[in-house]
């Protein structure tokens, strides 16, 4: 039946419109190729923040509940340990994702305690902190690293709508791909097929990324238009905010009846913090931050009283629908909604989404060899910024262990390394070997590091997690082995920069 | 992860996977194809997100949905790419193009004036008329502060900023990307200035 089918459109130079997108396309996916590369990576492993603060501290006592008063001791000997009151004080109660009892001061200072209550081991994952630091701010200063990362996100938005507007027949084209033969179109099967499929979460994490990121300016120019410069009003309607501050001593809150009541009213819902600010203060408040099973909000405020009545919920559950989407932003960008299976979905996808930003370049980059045009020191620096990455993530996440390093220098040995890898990039030679060299130094490295903290912690492994990242580390590094492997037969008649 | 009826969830993951099979099966074909056959391989993966939500609730099962949705289209992917047969080498003429040494080219100001400023209008040109543009979204919403409003500006602004950056790299004459992207700063200054 004529009016059932459509004719398939045949092959033919890219002309007008397309040709005119894809031009944008690739003008904005150089500009920000190495930066979206680091973010999409260093966002693929913090899908997985939690399972690596537990394989940190791999010691550590673990349990699936604690009891009310177990809670409530933890939160005294804590708030005893304070030399003075804490702006916000935080009781990290066992959950799924993170089965462990944490007491933490301001977020700066911090301890787990065991199933009674008693503290312990200080908290202390200077690889997790490290990896957030990459990926919220790129080891910038806090604002401007979150609005630099926001752009890389609006301009990853932009990518997406580019990218599927320049090819008309990507999605037909769904199931193609050709990754033998011809090297160009291979980048370009593979960059255009990870795309279409994922496209939905790349759209979806770039959004959400640039809105948490962008917020800090936007608030700020909101609040001086309509807000007579009160920037805590922008975020009054969704996040709440805290009462006036009154530091006379006054009883703590009794955070053990307060749970105890939680779970008496809310049997259903998961506690996962209990959050107080300025507490055995006159002006203290607190809440008990639950997870709401089968949602996507990250959580809900149960507020409560100082003899531990629940008094009454922020909102985000059952609130204004921009509340509770808002409220969703930050588990759709991690993943964060649906336990284990729903973050080792995302790990594949932002490992896909990390192939697309490396591929995108590439394409260029074989393109213009094509063309007689190459750039042969370019595509070295490419190289070793595809490879360097997981090599000086993978030093990173070693140090820690054998050394003292964190913190600053941590973040600075990174860059460092990265920054060293495109040095050398200018000197060698053969670009093949030395991309196949960093593949191999990445995998030993990550060898060595697991290595390294097995024998650390040698039979004091408290935690099933820290066992499965090993494991995937293992394999991660064996792929990586594999593909640097010096004597492999590799049939690549016109490699690419990250072949 | 709550626990949810394994009927429904089989039922979400068999329409999903139909759909992407029928897709597969519509798309590989060569010359026309149908229209009927697309629509109906868009209509089950569609259909997979009623058992899910179902299942849980309108947010989080559409957001499973579309996570299995992709999963299918990756593995299906990794699936012919696995059976893909040897292709084709490149041909010799390209690999001599390829290893041919880049000619030296000489500095080129306009080029690189234009780039400069294209740079310019996708980054913070692009940037600033997008602020703009959500500054009067926030107050055309009324007055005070809400949560509709927030959320309104807290995505908008990226997304308008991504737009008006494809405009700004868009392969057509300077003036031309130069006004869209301005004329949206200046539109959007206008209308905060009246709100407010």
């Amino acid at each position: 039946m004529a009016s059932d089918t459509q004719a398939a459109p045949a092959p033919k130079k890219k002309t007008g419109f397309v040709a005119q997108m894809l031009s944008g396309h690739s003008a904005v996916g150089l500009a920000v190729g190495a930066l979206m590369y680091i973010l999409c990576l260093s966002g693929t492993l913090m899908v997985f923040h939690e399972e690596f603060e537990r394989w940190e501290q791999p010691q550590v006592p673990e349990f699936a509940t604690v009891t009310p008063e177990a809670a409530g001791r933890a939160a005294d000997a804590g708030l005893a340990r304070a030399s003075d009151v804490p702006h916000h004080f935080y009781i990290g109660v066992p959950t799924d994702g993170m089965p462990r009892l944490g007491i933490s001061l301001d977020g700066e200072e911090g301890w787990y305690a065991d199933a009674d209550g008693t503290l312990g081991t200080p908290i202390h994952h200077p690889w997790a902190e490290f990896l957030e630091g990459l990926h919220y701010y790129l080891h910038l200063p806090t604002v401007l690293g979150l609005t630099v990362v926001g752009i890389l996100g609006a301009m990853l938005v932009g990518l997406v709508i580019s990218g599927l507007l320049a090819h008309p027949r990507i999605f037909r084209d769904a199931f193609a791909m050709r990754i033998r033969g011809n090297q160009q179109l291979a980048q370009a099967d593979i960059h255009n097929r990870l795309s279409v499929w994922g496209a939905p979460f790349h759209l979806l994490v770039a959004l959400t990324g640039a809105g948490i990121g962008l917020a800090s300016v936007l608030s700020y120019f909101v609040a001086n238009s309509y807000l007579d410069g009160d920037i805590e009003a922008f975020y009054e309607p969704v996040f709440g905010s805290d009462p006036a501050e009154d530091i006379t001593p006054a009883p703590v809150f009794n955070i053990t009846a307060a749970l105890d009541n939680f779970r008496a009213e809310h049997g259903d819902l998961q506690p996962w913090y209990v959050i107080m600010h300025e507490p055995g203060t006159v002006g203290q408040s607190g809440y008990i931050l639950a997870r709401h099973p089968a949602r996507l909000i990250y959580g809900e405020n149960y507020y409560f009283g100082p003899d531990g009545t629940i008094t009454g919920k922020l909102g985000h559950s059952d609130g204004p629908a921009g509340q509770q989407v808002v409220a969703s932003a930050y588990t759709v960008h991690f993943g964060s909604f649906g336990g284990l299976p729903v973050k080792l979905i995302y790990g594949v996808l932002g490992l896909a989404i990390s192939i697309v930003s490396a591929t995108g370049v590439n394409i260029w980059l074989i393109k213009r060899r094509e063309k007689g045009r190459a750039m042969p020191r370019l595509e070295r620096a490419w190289a070793a910024t595809i490879w360097g990455t997981p090599l000086a993530l993978a030093v990173c996440f070693t140090l820690p262990t054998v050394t003292a390093v964190e913190g600053t220098l941590l973040n600075a040995i990174f860059w460092l390394v990265l920054l060293g890898l495109v040095s050398l990039s200018a000197v060698v030679t053969d670009r093949a070997a030395f991309a196949r060299f960093l593949r191999s130094a990445a995998g030993l490295m990550i060898i060595f590091g697991v290595l390294v903290k097995w024998a650390a912690h040698f039979g004091a492994v408290n935690s099933p997690a820290a066992i499965g990242v090993n494991v995937v580390l293992l394999a991660t590094a064996a792929v990586l082995l594999w593909q640097g492997w010096p004597v492999r037969r590799v049939q690549k008649p016109v490699p690419s920069a990250a072949e | 992860m709550p626990q949810l009826s394994p009927v429904l969830v089989l039922l979400g993951l068999a329409l999903a996977l139909a759909g992407v099979m029928v897709l597969r099966y519509t798309w590989g074909k060569k010359g026309a194809r149908s229209r009927a056959e697309v629509s109906a391989g868009w209509g089950l993966i569609a259909a997979s997100f009623v058992p899910w939500v179902m299942a849980s609730t309108p947010d989080w099962g559409s957001a499973l949905a579309i996570c299995l949705f992709m999963i299918i289209g990756v593995v299906l992917m990794g699936y012919a790419a696995a059976r893909q047969p040897e292709g084709r080498k490149a041909r010799a003429g390209r690999a001599e193009r390829a290893a041919a040494p880049a000619s030296a080219v000489p500095f080129n100001w306009p080029i690189t004036g234009r780039r400069v400023f294209t740079f310019l209008l996708a980054g913070p040109i692009a940037g600033v008329a997008a602020l703009y543009l959500c500054l009067w979204l926030y107050g055309a919403m009324g007055g005070g502060a809400s949560a509709g409003q927030l959320m309104a500006v807290l995505f908008a602004f990226p997304l308008l900023w991504a737009v008006l950056s494809v405009f700004a790299t868009y392969d057509m004459p300077v003036v031309r990307r130069g006004g869209i992207v301005v004329l949206s700063g200046v539109l959007g200054a206008l209308g905060t200035y009246f709100v407010i």
